[in-house]
């Protein structure tokens, strides 16, 4: 699924823009637990804000980062997001919504 | 490609750097052309090990050799040393103190995570001296 897609579908505020598709989600806050178990090319669900899911990102091969809950990235988040090329959404709504909506959208 | 020897400080409680050695190490990996699965394992294995030194102990540095056939990885600090490895091996289990914990650290999954992302793990650790991180991924796609 395309990145493009569910930013518009799910009205996601861009922090840092990225273009790509993406295979699977994963939604958890505990950073060790999504090294364990996410699947390459994820999109990640989290309310954790601050620089290393950027490294996690990078070192688990997840393509976008989704902000829930109303949480902004420090910004020194965003910097190294964009230096790393790893694509930030944020919304209001809680993990639970967003994963349920990209479940529907066939989101596995 | 020969053989290649790559070493990092880790500084503890930095947490600023956010996975510098971890991060340099995949990008050395990824200009050498090793496979995006067999870097993954690596990266994993690495961030969680480096990211240990920088929660738990004092300085360490990491070193890394990268052969056509395997990426060979200490870690190293210099303490306070685990007290009881079994434990700190158990999914789970973690000391992590409660401000590291909202960052999202001390899941307990460290260790458990570098053994199950390596092919060859071992872990030596002396009260109050420090401990020694010792793991093997090696190349098991395209040469």
């Amino acid at each position: 699924m395309k990145l493009s897609q569910i930013k518009e579908k799910l009205n996601l505020i861009v922090v840092t823009d990225g273009e790509g598709d993406f295979e699977n989600g994963y939604v958890c806050d505990l950073l060790s637990v999504v090294m364990g178990k996410v699947q390459p090319k994820s999109i990640w669900l989290t309310v954790q804000t601050h620089k290393n899911i950027v490294a996690v990102a990078k070192m688990a091969d997840i393509c976008a980062i989704i902000i829930c809950d109303g949480f902004s990235p420090d910004e020194d988040t965003v910097e190294a997001a964009k230096k790393e090329s790893i694509t930030i959404f944020k919304t209001e709504k809680n993990s639970f919504e967003v994963a349920g909506l990209l479940y529907n959208m066939g989101v596995r | 490609m020969s053989e290649i020897r790559l070493s990092f400080d880790i500084k503890h409680n930095d947490f600023d750097r956010a996975g510098a050695a971890s991060s340099n190490l995949k990008n050395s990996l990824k200009q050498l052309g090793y496979p995006p699965e067999d870097i993954r394992r690596v990266a994993i294995a690495s961030y969680e090990a480096e990211m240990n030194v920088v929660v738990h102990a004092s300085d360490g540095k990491m070193e890394a050799i990268i052969t056509p056939e395997m990426v060979d990885i200490w870690v190293i600090d210099k303490g306070p040393g685990i007290e009881n490895i079994e434990l700190a091996m158990q999914e789970g289990y973690s000391t992590a103190p409660d401000k590291i914990r909202e960052l999202g650290f001390g899941a307990g999954m460290g260790l458990p995570n570098i053994k199950k992302n390596s092919d060859f793990f071992e872990i030596e650790s002396k009260v109050p001296d420090g401990t020694k991180v010792h793991f093997i991924i090696r190349r098991k796609t395209g040469k």
